[in-house]
């Protein structure tokens, strides 16, 4: 039978050991060398633990916190720029789908593009009332109704809002590792 | 451990970093103290303390105030330390990265002094890489704030018998590892760990 067992575990034990416990411990330790290495090891980690004290930062903690503590207020967390991006993002969806049903549907030049877009100007008010009567078609009236610079000016519009989003989204994702 | 005032709670729940702000002032060092145990160097020590308080300060709303407000801030300074070192991989430290020129500054004792508390503080450190990151927690709670089993289980999230059996397998790890004049450890005494 190992001699060390239980010995072996109660010099790690801090709680649970009883008066004659503790006593046949200490009979045992000055009996076997083993033991007694580890016991004096563990006795001299735990003094060195105890007295290495509670380290400190550097002046100024609090005041860095709060500065930084700032900065992360003034800028958008990346939730909200994902949120943002994901709009522009659908919102690229449905002008696309608009602009195939647009597309296909009159045949697509650069020069038709520009002819038809003051005639579909003006004609853009009638579509819409088309449209209010007509829930189902919803999707083919609008894509007839808005002239096609319009779509023009929309892709850009989108396309900038989406690399505004994307910096958004970077400047707000390292402050947040910051 | 610290006690804060109750209107600096409330005023801190309703977003003011003022208020917050005397919170950071009054537990700076146990949270900074438990990072840098955790993490080993300042600069990381730094960091993280920075950062638990801004968790903090972002989920204030789910502070329960029944509970210890140290032991709570705490329990965010070890998750975040505990998250950090498995992404970095930093189990093992290096005596080097312990020695930084800049140690944290406790009011200056003489070089001599100086040069062993150093000695000292980079032989606890390196005493405790050698626990896992969850044992090292546990350790630093244990001894560094007298927190009871019942604390440590709570703030990281595990059974009291499981913190009695990791503390106790830690106590024989740091046995094992410490470097005295009392010659090798024993076979029988307990493996390292990862």
């Amino acid at each position: 039978m190992n001699k060390h067992i239980p010995f072996e575990d109660w010099i790690f034990d801090e709680d649970t050991l009883t008066e004659n416990d503790r006593r046949d411990l200490q009979r045992h330790l000055q009996e076997c060398d083993e033991c007694r290495s580890i016991d004096r090891r563990w006795q001299t980690a735990r003094q060195a633990i105890q007295e290495a004290g509670m380290q400190a930062p550097a002046p100024g903690f609090t005041n860095r916190w709060k500065a930084m503590a700032r900065r992360r207020l003034e800028t958008p967390g990346p939730a909200q720029a994902w949120i943002f991006l994901a709009a522009t993002g659908v919102g690229s969806l449905i002008l696309a789908a608009l602009l195939a049903v647009q597309t296909s549907a009159q045949g697509f030049s650069l020069s038709g593009v520009f002819s038809r877009s003051s005639t579909a100007v003006a004609g853009t008010l009638r579509d819409w009332a088309e449209a209010s009567n007509a829930l189902g078609m919803t999707l083919r009236i609008v894509s007839r109704s808005i002239p096609p610079v319009w779509y023009l000016v929309a892709v850009f519009l989108l396309s900038v809002l989406g690399i505004l989003g994307l910096l958004w989204f970077v400047r707000s994702t390292r402050e947040g590792k910051k | 451990m610290v006690e804060i005032q109750k209107e600096w709670l409330l005023s801190a729940r309703k977003g003011d970093t003022d208020a917050f702000g005397r919170i950071v002032e009054a537990f700076q060092k146990p949270v900074y103290n438990l990072c840098y145990r955790m993490l080993g160097n300042p600069e990381d020590a730094e960091d993280a303390a920075q950062e638990t308080f801004w968790r903090a300060f972002q989920g204030i709303s789910r502070y329960d105030p029944k509970r210890s407000f140290g032991t709570w801030l705490l329990s965010i300074a070890a998750h975040y330390c505990i998250d950090r070192l498995r992404k970095k991989r930093l189990n093992l430290l290096s005596l080097e990265s312990l020695l930084p020129e800049d140690d944290a500054p406790d009011p200056a004792p003489g070089p001599e002094k100086q040069a062993d508390q150093k000695q000292g503080q980079a032989a606890v450190q390196e005493l405790l890489a050698n626990l896992g990151k969850e044992e090292r927690a546990m350790i630093v709670m244990r001894y560094w704030y007298d927190m009871s089993y019942e604390e440590i289980g709570r703030s990281l999230s595990c059974s009291i018998s499981a913190v009695k059996s990791r503390l106790h397998r830690a106590r024989q790890t740091l046995a094992q590892r410490c470097a005295t004049v009392h010659g090798p450890a024993p076979a029988w005494a307990g493996e390292r760990h990862e």
